[in-house]
C-alpha cells in the first residue's frame, strides 16, 4: 500500500490519470513511488491488535479431590 | 564503474518524420511542482501541478507552419550548454493577444513549455532541479522577444511573433505518451 506524504498536495498526471494526487488510485500511487515521486511513500503496515489478556483459570489438579470442609 | 556510453542508435527503414510544431502548452514556473522521469527510456512520465492556486498549462495556437523548435547544444570547454528555443506566430493582432504576450513577459520567474512536434512526440523544457533532483542544471524558459507587425500592403502579414528560450545543461525531455497535459 502506498500513500501521499503528509502536507503534499497537487494535481498529478501520469499513466492516463489526471486528478488530485490524494485521490489517485493505488496503482497510480504505486507507479509514482517506483519512479521516485517525492510526494509518495509506502504506507506502514497496520498494527496487529493486541490480544486481550485472559486470566488463567486455575484448575484443581486432575484426580485430586477438593479438600473436605470440616464439619 | 560504468561506461559513459552504453548504447548506439539503429537506423529504421520506416523512419520518416514530418517537420513542424503542432500544439504548444505553456505554464508559469510555479504552476508545476514536480516531474518524474520513469519512462522506459527516461521520458517524463508524471507531472504534478500546484493545487492552490491551481496550476495548469495554457495552449497557444500558432498559425500553421510558423512555429519551430530549435535546440542548440554547444560544448566549447567540455561543458554542454543547450539552448532550447521556440518561435511562433499568432496571426491578426488584437488586445487579447497583446495581453497574453504581456503576461508571458511578466513571468520573470520563468515558464515551462511543452510542445508537440509533427512526428507526434511531445517534449517538455524549461525544467529546473526544483522539479526533479536528478535533472541536469537548467533555467526556466523565458519570453526573449516579440515582434508585432501591421504589414504595409494587403498581402502583408498582420501578426505577432514571439520567441521563448530556455538554457540548460541537457536537452529537452520527451513527455511519455501516458501523460495527460493538465490544461
Amino acid at each position: 500500500m502506498f500513500r501521499v506524504k503528509k502536507g503534499y498536495s497537487g494535481k498529478v498526471s501520469t499513466k492516463g490519470y489526471l486528478g488530485l494526487i490524494k485521490e489517485a488510485p493505488q496503482e497510480v500511487l504505486e507507479h509514482l513511488f517506483h519512479i521516485g515521486h517525492n510526494g509518495v511513500e509506502e504506507a506502514p503496515q497496520p498494527k496487529k491488535k493486541a490480544k486481550k489478556k485472559v486470566d488463567k483459570v486455575i484448575d484443581n489438579k486432575e484426580g485430586e479431590d477438593l479438600p473436605k470442609i470440616e464439619e | 564503474m560504468s561506461f559513459c556510453l552504453t548504447g548506439g542508435i539503429s537506423g529504421n527503414c520506416t523512419d520518416s518524420c514530418a517537420g513542424g510544431i503542432g500544439r504548444v502548452y505553456i505554464a508559469a514556473s510555479e504552476a508545476l511542482t514536480a516531474v518524474t522521469t520513469g519512462g522506459a527510456a527516461g521520458e517524463v512520465d508524471s507531472l504534478t501541478m500546484s493545487l492552490a492556486p491551481v496550476g495548469v498549462f495554457f495552449e497557444f495556437e500558432f498559425y500553421q507552419e510558423t512555429a519551430a523548435f530549435t535546440e542548440t547544444l554547444e560544448r566549447p570547454q567540455g561543458n554542454a550548454s543547450v539552448v532550447s528555443s521556440l518561435t511562433g506566430t499568432l496571426i491578426c493582432r488584437s488586445q487579447e493577444k497583446r495581453n497574453a504576450i504581456m503576461e508571458l513577459a511578466s513571468c520573470s520567474c520563468g515558464l515551462v513549455v511543452i510542445h508537440e512536434e509533427a512526428s507526434g512526440k511531445r517534449f517538455i523544457w524549461g525544467l529546473t532541479k526544483a522539479y526533479l533532483d536528478t535533472l541536469a542544471f537548467g533555467y526556466n524558459a523565458q519570453l526573449v522577444s516579440g515582434e508585432g507587425v501591421s504589414g504595409a500592403v494587403i498581402t502583408d502579414n498582420n501578426q505577432e511573433t514571439i520567441t521563448i528560450e530556455a538554457k540548460s545543461a541537457a536537452k529537452a525531455l520527451e513527455l511519455d505518451s501516458t501523460v495527460v497535459i493538465p490544461v
